[in-house]
């Protein structure tokens, strides 16, 4: 594809475009020009790129931060955090938030208007589970039903059981996973009516066990030592 | 104090919370074997105890963080982000590091930060690319430097192997300074914010004719 109207705009003029600071005659052009606009969507795309790949690549993790204020970190670490303590300003701002909520905690706290109810919303990182259609509710005293599946968009599935015990029931969990040592020694927890009821952990097997005291719908949350969380909300209990 | 059971210590050390909170004189050491058995034995039990006791007083920390109204999420999903950020921190042989309670309830304050900090983290970087280019570079937001950053910086040195053409790329890209901010940190480089823009003008352009990076880019 050749410019419609030579000369074509230089890469100087293309920046000029990413930013929106392009003049006249160069929106003129872009508008008029598929070959330019082709260009101008690759260098935009370009950016794009880098900017995704570079935004705060080389900043320590919160984590990491919160340690050297703490005073927790070998030398070697302490002295490069330091450093990039020095030339980072988003560091530098979160150091300052963090510097302002670590002190002494108020001895009188006032009890914070919660925020109104929001759809959970979860992070690209999050997975969440989906039921398979038409699925039961778990049955707590007993069924030919077979476990309750669901499967995330990455194929990650969940099987779940009602277990009865000698002194009320008990939540088997299962996970199949491609990569099944991911989830072994993940955080299990488990809320009913986002009132937190009690946690567990995967074992080596994919497996998870909790008790199981009200029979309102459950929400599972499996955090994983890497961070990765896979959600499973609001499955429902009958008796 | 080994011999108490779980239930036992729990319940000296929701006690023993209660006092401090009011700022009588209180006893630590329920509440430390409570967690040192949760964390260092690793008994689920002991851990599921301690985020009952402790699940409140986070709420609190993350109602009272300056950035919580910043995110989009309700405090739930904080509590639960601090309280497993705890864990996998000091489980197994990393809690020896503590001798007394104050320090992990520093640390548990710390996670509760953490928390918040990296959602906001996820969500800055999320929000500097079109939500397309989201689908498409969808990345897990982990603690660790995204993978192919030493990749894609040593070919990026290669291009510009000049030191101050490096500089003006961690400002751009990695720190998303504007040419101002870019001028006022380094006056004795670039004099002007006019300066900084005819600048990062070379650079871009260079930056763009590199096919290793375009290869990197997908085009």
């Amino acid at each position: 594809m050749t410019c419609s109207s030579p000369p074509p705009l230089s890469e100087d003029q293309l920046s000029a475009l990413i930013d929106g600071d392009a003049d006249a005659e160069t929106l003129a052009h872009i508008a008029n020009c598929p070959s330019c606009a082709a260009r101008l969507e690759a260098a935009r795309h370009f950016e794009a790129r880098l900017t995704h790949d570079l935004f705060r690549a080389d900043c320590p993790p919160p984590e990491k931060i919160g340690e050297y204020y703490l005073e927790m970190l070998p030398d070697a670490e302490r002295l490069k955090i330091a450093a990039h303590l020095q030339k980072c300003v988003h560091c530098q701002a979160e150091m300052a938030i963090l510097t302002g909520f670590m002190p002494a905690e108020n001895p009188h706290p006032v009890a914070q208007k919660p925020k109104p109810a929001q759809p959970k919303r979860n992070l690209l990182s999050d997975l969440v589970a989906v039921l398979m259609p038409n699925t039961p509710a778990l049955a707590l005293r007993g069924s030919d039903e077979g476990p309750l599946m669901a499967t995330a968009e990455d194929g990650t599935t969940i099987f779940l059981e009602v277990m009865t015990e000698v002194e009320g029931f008990s939540l088997m969990g299962q996970i199949a996973a491609d990569d099944p040592a991911h989830w072994s020694g993940a955080l299990v927890e488990m809320r009913q009516n986002d009132a937190f009821q009690g946690s567990s952990f995967v074992n080596e097997f994919g497996s998870f066990q909790l008790l199981l005291v009200k029979t309102e719908p459950i929400d599972l949350v499996i955090t994983s030592s890497s961070g990765k969380r896979l959600m499973l909300n609001q499955i429902a209990l009958s008796s | 104090m080994k011999s108490l059971t779980i239930d036992q210590l729990a319940e000296h050390c929701e006690q023993e919370n209660g006092k401090f909170s009011r700022q009588q004189e209180s006893d630590p050491s329920y509440c430390f074997e409570l967690l040192r058995r949760a964390l260092l034995e690793d008994i689920p039990q002991a851990f599921s105890t301690i985020y009952r006791v402790y699940e409140p007083i986070v709420r609190r920390w993350v109602y009272s963080h300056s950035q919580f109204n910043l995110t989009d999420e309700n405090a739930d999903y904080f509590v639960s982000s601090a309280l497993s950020k705890f864990y996998f921190a000091l489980r197994g042989v990393k809690f020896k590091q503590f001798s007394y309670l104050p320090q992990v309830m520093n640390y548990l304050k710390l996670c509760a930060h953490t928390a918040i900090t990296q959602y906001l983290r996820d969500q800055q970087r999320l929000s500097t690319i079109s939500l397309d280019d989201q689908e498409e570079w969808k990345q897990p937001a982990e603690n660790d430097p995204l993978p192919n950053f030493e990749e894609v910086w040593g070919t990026i040195c290669k291009v510009l192997p000049d030191e101050e053409d490096q500089l003006l790329v961690d400002a751009l890209f990695i720190q998303q300074m504007k040419p101002t901010e870019i001028a006022a940190k380094y006056p004795q480089r670039w004099d002007s914010p006019r300066a900084v823009s005819v600048a990062l003008q070379r650079v871009r352009r260079r930056l763009r004719a590199s096919e290793l990076l375009r290869e990197h880019a997908g085009l």
